[in-house]
C-alpha cells in the first residue's frame, strides 16, 4: 500500500513536472515567434525606408531630405542589427560594414569594394554638392544587401538562447563600437542610434517572462542616454558603461541562470556566452588564440619556456635570447625605435612590440603575418637579423645541459628536446604574460575610485572626440574587432620617419602590403595594444615616436597626411581632432590607467 | 459508400505517412537526386544522400544538418561562412566535403565523426589550424588546404595514413613537421607558394611519392636522400633559392620532369648526364654556363631541356 502511494505520487510528481516542461516549451516558442515576428516587421521597414530613399533620390530630393531618410533607415536597422550581425555576419558586412576596400588573396589586385551605410553617408553628409550618381548607386547597393537580410532573415532559426546571446553581444557591440562613433563617423548620430539600439533591446526583453529588472536598468540606461544624446563630445561614456551597461549584461547573465536558459555553445569565439560582463575577469577565452592541442594550463611548460626565454642558445652566435630584446623590467620591450641587427651591422627593421597580451592577438608582427605565438617563435629565432637560431645546433645543445633537461622532463615525455617542444614551451611561456588588471579594468569591474577624474575625463576623449576607441578597440585596446575579436584591422597612418614634426618624411615601409600585395594595405599596420602604453616607449612600428605626447600630437595632426604626406590610402581621417592641451593631458592620464601593475609585478618573478 | 470507406483509407494513410511522401518520395531516387536546401532534403532525411549549396549565397548552415544522417556528399563551395555547425559532425556517412571558396577560420572539433570522409576541398578560406578531430579520419585521402593562412601543420598529420593528396599550396607555411615523412600512402604532395626554407629529411620516407610541387619557396637545398623516393615522377622547384642539386637524384629512375627555373645554380650534378629516362628538364634562370648545357643536350638527347 505505501508502495502503490508512493508510485502515485511519483507519477502525480512527473506529469507535474512534465506539465510544467510542457509550459515552459509554449512559453519559449512563443518568446520566438515573437522575436520572428520582430524581426521581419523591422526588416521590411528597414526595406521600405530604403526604397523611400531610392523613391526620393529619383524624384530630385535634397541633401538634407536624404540625410532625414538615412537617419530613419538606420533607425530601423539598428531594431535588428542584433540579429542580422549574429546570423547573417556577410550580410552586416555588406549593409554596415566600415568604410574600406577589400580583396581576396588569389586577387590581390581586384579590389572589393565596400557598400553599406557608412559608404553612402559619406556621399550623403559630404561638404560637397551632392553626387546623386554615387547616392543612386550606394543607395540601390544597400537596397540590395537589405533586402537579402530579408530573404536570408526567413530561415533564421531563433531560440532562446541565441536571442539572448545576440543580445549581449550587441551590448558589447553598443559600447565599443556604437557609442564611440565607429560605424557613424561622419553623421555622428551614435548616441541617438545608441537609443535606437537599447529601445530595441528593451522590447525583446520584454518579450521574456519576469524580465522586469532587465527592463529597469534598460529603462534607466536609455533615460541616460536620452539626457546626454546632444553632447558626442562631453557624453561620460565611463558611466554608461560602469553603471549601465555591465550590470545590464550583468542581469542578462543572471537571468538566463536563473530561468535555466543555457549558453549558447560557441567554442569557436574569443569571448564565451557564460561571462557576467565584457570587463569581467577572464573573459577572454585564451584558448581562442591559440593552435589546437596547446596545453594552457601546464605551469611546467611555462616554466621551462621561461627558461628558453633566457637562454642564449637559441641564437646563432649564443649571444642573444629572446629577453636580450624583450626585457621584463622594460614590459618586455627594449626601449629602443629598432635594436640591432644581427647581420651587416644595421639596425632591426621594426620595433621590438611588448609581449604582454601577445597571446590575446588574433595575430603577430606588425604586418600580421602569422596566427599563433608559435610559429611566430620559430619566424624570430629562423630569422639571421634576430636570432639566427638553428634548430638542430640549439637541440643538440640543449640536450646536453643537465639542468636544462631536468626542467625539460618536468614538461614534456620525450628523451630529446626537438624544435617543436622548444616552440611550444616559449608560446606557453609567452601566454601568461596576461595583464587585465590595471586601473580601468578595476574601475570596470565596479571599484569606482580606481580612475582619477583626469582619467576618466582621458577615458571618454579617447573613446569619443579624439576617436582612438574607434581603432584601438576594448577591453584589448587592439585592432581585434569587437565582439568577436577574430578580426585585426590594420590601419594606414602615415607614420613618419622621425619625431621631426618641422620637415617630417614619411616611412616607407610597405607593413602588411608585402603579405599579399594588396595595393590599399600598403603602409599599412596592425594596430598595436594602447594597455601598457605609459611603459612601452617609443612608439610605432618603427619607434619614431619617443613619447606618448608625441603620439597623440601625431593623431591630434591627422596622422601622415595632417604632416603633409600624400597618402591616398590614409585610414585616419586627416582632419585635425582640434585637442586642447588640458584634452591631451588627460588622454595622456587615461593611458596611464592602461598600465597593468598588479600582474606586471608578477609578470617579472 | 465504397467509395466513401476507400477515401477513408486514403486519407487516413496520408495523415499517417504525410501528404510529401505520398506525393514525392516516390519520384526522387534519393541515391541520385542532389538536394539544393536543408529543409529539402530533411524531408527525405533517412535517404537522401546528397547535398549541395554550392554559390547559394548562404551565410550560416542550420544545426539541422546534423539530422542529414545518410549524406555521403556535401558541396558548400563559394558561400560566405565563417564557421560550421557542431552538428554538422554526426553526419557520419559522409563521403565527400567540399567547403572551398568560403570564410571558414576554423572547424568544428566534431568533424572527428566524419570517419567515412576520404575526399575533403577546404581550399580558399581563412584556416590557420585543423581541429584535432581531423587527423583521426582514417579514410581520408585527398586534403585540399591550399590558399588558406597555414604557418605551420600540427604534428598529427603523420596519422593520416591513407592519405593520397596533399595540396598546401599558396599559404604561409615556414616549416614542415618531421612527421610528414609518416604519409607512407602520399602521392601528390603540394607546397608551392610558401616561405618554407628547408624540407625535413623525412620526407624521403613517403615511398608513394610520384609528385612534389615546391615552387615559390626559399629553399637552399633538397634533402640529400631524395633518390630514396623511388616512385618520384616530377618535381617541381621553380623559384627558390637551390643553388645545387643532390648526386642521390640519379637514383630516381622513374623520374620524368625536373622543374629547375629561376634558381642559382652554377653546376648540375654529374649524375645528371646518366639520366636518359628525363622527359623534361627546365633550367631557365639558373647561372649555368651555356657549355654545360650544351654537353647535357648531347647526354640526353631524348630529353626535352628548356634553359
Amino acid at each position: 500500500m505505501k508502495h502503490q502511494l508512493k508510485t502515485k505520487v511519483l507519477l502525480f510528481t512527473s506529469a507535474v513536472v512534465a506539465l510544467a516542461a510542457g509550459m515552459s516549451a509554449n512559453k519559449k516558442s512563443e518568446i520566438e515567434t515573437q522575436v520572428k515576428r520582430y524581426y521581419d516587421l523591422n526588416v521590411d521597414s528597414l526595406n521600405s525606408s530604403v526604397q523611400q530613399m531610392q523613391q526620393h533620390l529619383a524624384t530630385g530630393a535634397g541633401q538634407a531630405s536624404l540625410q532625414e531618410d538615412f537617419k530613419k533607415a538606420r533607425v530601423y536597422y539598428k531594431r535588428i542589427e542584433a540579429f542580422v550581425e549574429y546570423h547573417l555576419p556577410e550580410s552586416a558586412l555588406k549593409i554596415n560594414g566600415p568604410n574600406l576596400v577589400e580583396s581576396e588573396p588569389s586577387l590581390p589586385e581586384e579590389p572589393i569594394l565596400p557598400t553599406g551605410f557608412q559608404v553612402l553617408e559619406e556621399v550623403v553628409y559630404s561638404e560637397e554638392p551632392l553626387d546623386r550618381q554615387a547616392a543612386k548607386m550606394e543607395t540601390d547597393g544597400l537596397a540590395f544587401a537589405c533586402n537579402r537580410a530579408k530573404v536570408l532573415g526567413a530561415n533564421i532559426e531563433f531560440t532562446e538562447t541565441n536571442i539572448l546571446d545576440a543580445l549581449k553581444l550587441n551590448l558589447y557591440r553598443l559600447i565599443t563600437k556604437g557609442i564611440s562613433g565607429f560605424d557613424a563617423p561622419v553623421a555622428l548620430n551614435s548616441l541617438p542610434e545608441a537609443i535606437a539600439s537599447l529601445e530595441a533591446t528593451q522590447k525583446l526583453f520584454n518579450y521574456f517572462p519576469q524580465s522586469g529588472e532587465l527592463l529597469k536598468i534598460t529603462t534607466a540606461a536609455l533615460q541616460y542616454l536620452q539626457e546626454h544624446q546632444g553632447d558626442f563630445d562631453g557624453f561620460d561614456r565611463a558611466t554608461f558603461i560602469a553603471d549601465y551597461i555591465n550590470p545590464l549584461c550583468v542581469l542578462v547573465y543572471d537571468y538566463q541562470l536563473a530561468h535555466k536558459i543555457p549558453f549558447a555553445q560557441a567554442p569557436n569565439r574569443a569571448i564565451p556566452a557564460n561571462i557576467p560582463h565584457l570587463f569581467s575577469p577572464g573573459a577572454i577565452d585564451l584558448s581562442f588564440y591559440a593552435p589546437a592541442g596547446a596545453e594552457l594550463n601546464s605551469k611546467e611548460l611555462a616554466a621551462l619556456g621561461k627558461i628558453l626565454f633566457e637562454d642564449k642558445r637559441l641564437s646563432v652566435a649564443n649571444n642573444r635570447s629572446c629577453a636580450t630584446c624583450h626585457i621584463p623590467s622594460k614590459a618586455f620591450t627594449d626601449g629602443l625605435a629598432l635594436n640591432e641587427s644581427l647581420v651587416g651591422g644595421k639596425k632591426l627593421m621594426r620595433n621590438t612590440p611588448s609581449l604582454i597580451n601577445a597571446a590575446y592577438q588574433p595575430v603577430q608582427f606588425s604586418d600580421s603575418r602569422i596566427t599563433f605565438l608559435e610559429d611566430q617563435v620559430h619566424a624570430v629565432i629562423a630569422n639571421p637579423e634576430e636570432m639566427g637560431g638553428k634548430f638542430e645546433q640549439i637541440q643538440s645543445l640543449l640536450a646536453k645541459d643537465k639542468a636544462f633537461m631536468k626542467s625539460y622532463k618536468a614538461a614534456f615525455s620525450g628523451k630529446k628536446p626537438g624544435a617543436d617542444e622548444v616552440k611550444k614551451a616559449l608560446a606557453a611561456y609567452v601566454r601568461t604574460l596576461s595583464g587585465f588588471n590595471s586601473s580601468f579594468d578595476r574601475f570596470m569591474q565596479g571599484d569606482k575610485t580606481a580612475m582619477t577624474a583626469e582619467q576618466l575625463n582621458g577615458f571618454n576623449l579617447f573613446m569619443g572626440k579624439a576617436k582612438c576607441g574607434t581603432c584601438h578597440f576594448m577591453p584589448t585596446f587592439t585592432g581585434a574587432a569587437p565582439p568577436y575579436y577574430e578580426k585585426m584591422e590594420s590601419e594606414v597612418l602615415g607614420v613618419p620617419q622621425s619625431n621631426d614634426t618641422i620637415n617630417p618624411k614619411m616611412d616607407l615601409d610597405s607593413g602588411k602590403y608585402h603579405v599579399y600585395g594588396m595595393p590599399h594595405h600598403l603602409y599599412s599596420f596592425k594596430t598595436a595594444t594602447v594597455r601598457n602604453a605609459a611603459v612601452t616607449a617609443p612608439y610605432m612600428h618603427n619607434g619614431s615616436l619617443k613619447t606618448l605626447r608625441e603620439l597623440i600630437d601625431f593623431y591630434n595632426r591627422g596622422g601622415g597626411q595632417g604632416l603633409g604626406f600624400e597618402l591616398e590610402h590614409q585610414t585616419l581621417p586627416g582632419d585635425p581632432l582640434l585637442l586642447t592641451e588640458q584634452e591631451k593631458k588627460n588622454i595622456e592620464a587615461f593611458i596611464g590607467a592602461l598600465t597593468d601593475t598588479v600582474s606586471y609585478k608578477k609578470i617579472q618573478f | 459508400m465504397k467509395l466513401n470507406i476507400k477515401m477513408s483509407v486514403v486519407i487516413a494513410f496520408l495523415l499517417t505517412k504525410g501528404y510529401s511522401a505520398f506525393t514525392q518520395e516516390g519520384k526522387i531516387d534519393c541515391a541520385a537526386h542532389v538536394f539544393k536546401t536543408i529543409p529539402e532534403a530533411l524531408e527525405y532525411k533517412d535517404c537522401a544522400t546528397k547535398l549541395s549549396m554550392r554559390v547559394a549565397k548562404i551565410e550560416r548552415v542550420s544545426e539541422q544538418i546534423g539530422n542529414l544522417k545518410a549524406i555521403t556528399y556535401l558541396d558548400l563551395k563559394s558561400n560566405s561562412l565563417r564557421e560550421l555547425p557542431a552538428s554538422i559532425g554526426a553526419l557520419s556517412k559522409l563521403e565527400q566535403v567540399i567547403i572551398s571558396e568560403n570564410h571558414l577560420k576554423s572547424l568544428p572539433e566534431t568533424i572527428e565523426g566524419w570517419q567515412s570522409v576520404r575526399f575533403m576541398q577546404l581550399d580558399n578560406n581563412s584556416l590557420s589550424d585543423l581541429p584535432l578531430g581531423l587527423f583521426k579520419l582514417k579514410k581520408l585521402n585527398t586534403l585540399d588546404l591550399s590558399w588558406n593562412n597555414f604557418a605551420s601543420l600540427n604534428s598529427r598529420i603523420g596519422s593520416l595514413g591513407q592519405l593520397k593528396i596533399l595540396d598546401l599550396n599558396h599559404n604561409s607555411l615556414l616549416v614542415l613537421p618531421k612527421e610528414i615523412g609518416k604519409l607512407k600512402a602520399l602521392q601528390e604532395m603540394d607546397l608551392s607558394f610558401n616561405k618554407l626554407k628547408a624540407i625535413p629529411d623525412e620526407v624521403i620516407r613517403m615511398s608513394s611519392l610520384k609528385r612534389l610541387a615546391l615552387a615559390n619557396n626559399e629553399l637552399e637545398q633538397l634533402p640529400r636522400n631524395i633518390g630514396k623516393l623511388k616512385k618520384l615522377k616530377s618535381i617541381i622547384v621553380t623559384n627558390n633559392k637551390l643553388t645545387q642539386l643532390p648526386e642521390s637524384i640519379s637514383a630516381l629512375k622513374e623520374l620524368e620532369s625536373i622543374y629547375l627555373s629561376y634558381n642559382q645554380i652554377g653546376k648540375l650534378p654529374a649524375a645528371l648526364y646518366k639520366m636518359s629516362h628525363l622527359r623534361n628538364l627546365v633550367l631557365v634562370g639558373n647561372p649555368i654556363p651555356a657549355a654545360e648545357v650544351k654537353a647535357l643536350k648531347q647526354a640526353l638527347p631524348n630529353t626535352n631541356i628548356v634553359f
